[in-house]
């Protein structure tokens, strides 16, 4: 049975579309029981509830940072045999676009394969997942400090990357190739280098800035700088398109 | 465009000076600069602007800035022009451009040390014997 925690609806167009979606989800025959965050429950508290009440999976319906908040959650209960289901509701979602959900159809029948892959997160401390991206920007350059494993770098940067697989991209606009020089390279056909960026990996990130900095996801403050990031494996079972089950099944590390 | 992390590897950008241990499975390109160790399962590229002062280990080391400390590239190492090593270097297969920089020894592989160590003792015995025979036919002015 499936516990959907469903995002609080900020207008009447997000009400008809959750209703929709409900409807959608009873024409595939996995509708459970349905929760609706609200100011009084947060999703916190609803997946908390879920996971009382012995769901093996919880199922987040609205935007990514919806999304996020219930992984944080799922994740954070350290239940392993519970998996994450979502239906991405927002136009440009990159909880969508990661997963190859084009539209809520496909989520909905992702949902009633229930295959399940364990894509890496980005732990950022204090109580943070991150399966998509979060950056830090500014429109002047700020100087970073930053450790990754066992190496350190000092520069200075517009904006600073992290993903879910712990790669950080560190941006200096001030390098970056003139749109001139893109156009002319472009009609000559040769490549223009970026020297502007830098990435990196890693299984432990450290990020000290200048100044304190927010960590932005999904348009939501998640850390401020100085912030700690771990690359966490296996934490997350998460339901996904059969396609992607199989790239990530190529992709999984053999044991 | 902007590059894919699991596609590319690591990159060092021109602005990034970066210091410890650098390894990755991946392909690693420094237009930096880096103190430390650089190491890749697969290849490194040493772009104009950068600078590494430190080992360089990769299966192929293509080298257009400077570095300085040793250099081992299991299959080949290309020093381009404008390219800088100060350092030994361990390949297997070595090409050092016009106009490139090189001071260090260079080191080839065993099997071919082997060889030139064989070329060189057999060079000697030939060079020995020649001399032998030369002292045996002089034949002094009377």
């Amino acid at each position: 049975m499936y516990y959907y925690v469903f995002e609080s609806p900020k207008g009447s167009k997000e009400k008809k579309l959750q209703e929709k979606i409900k409807n959608l989800l009873g024409d595939f025959g996995i509708i459970g029981e349905v929760t609706s965050a609200s100011p009084a429950r947060s999703s916190e508290e609803l997946v908390g509830q879920g996971l009382e009440k012995g769901y093996s999976t919880i199922v987040a319906v609205g935007s990514d940072r919806h999304i996020h908040r219930v992984l944080s959650s799922v994740v954070g209960a350290s239940q392993k045999d519970v998996a994450l289901g979502v239906v991405p509701t927002s136009e440009k979602s990159l909880v969508a676009q990661k997963l190859n959900l084009k539209n809520l159809k496909e989520a909905a029948e992702a949902l009633r394969g229930r295959h399940l892959i364990t894509p890496s997160l980005a732990y950022v401390l204090p109580n943070r997942y991150l399966l998509t991206s979060a950056s830090i920007s500014s429109l002047r350059p700020f100087e970073i400090y930053l450790e990754v494993d066992n190496w350190s770098t000092t520069s200075y940067v517009t904006k600073v990357t992290i993903t879910g697989e712990l790669n950080v991209t560190l941006v200096n606009e001030a390098f970056a190739p003139a749109k001139l020089k893109h156009f002319t390279y472009w009609f000559l056909g040769k490549k223009v280098r970026d020297l502007s960026q830098s990435i990196f990996h890693g299984k432990t990130v450290r990020m000290t800035t200048s100044q304190i900095l927010p960590l932005i996801s999904d348009g939501e403050v998640i850390a401020k700088t100085p912030l700690t990031c771990y690359k966490k494996l296996n934490a997350l079972k998460l339901i996904a398109p059969r396609a992607k089950v199989e790239q990530g099944e190529k992709n999984s590390p053999k044991s | 465009m902007t590059a894919k992390p699991e596609e590319t590897g690591t990159i060092v950008g021109a602005s990034v000076h970066l210091t410890g241990s650098l390894k990755d499975s991946l392909d690693i390109v420094v237009y930096g600069s880096v103190e430390g160790e650089v190491e890749s399962e697969q290849n490194i590229v040493v772009g104009e602007s950068a600078k590494i002062k430190g080992p360089v280990t990769a299966k192929v080391v293509t080298v257009s800035g400077t570095v300085r400390g040793q250099v081992t590239a299991h299959e080949k190492l290309e020093i381009m022009p404008g390219g800088k090593v100060s350092g030994n270097i361990v390949t297997s297969d070595l090409v050092i451009h016009s106009g490139a920089i090189f001071n260090g020894k260079a080191s080839m592989g065993k099997e071919k040390e082997e060889e030139a160590e064989e070329k060189i003792t057999k060079r000697s015995v030939t060079q020995e014997e020649k001399e032998t025979k030369e002292e045996l036919s002089y034949e002094p002015e009377t």
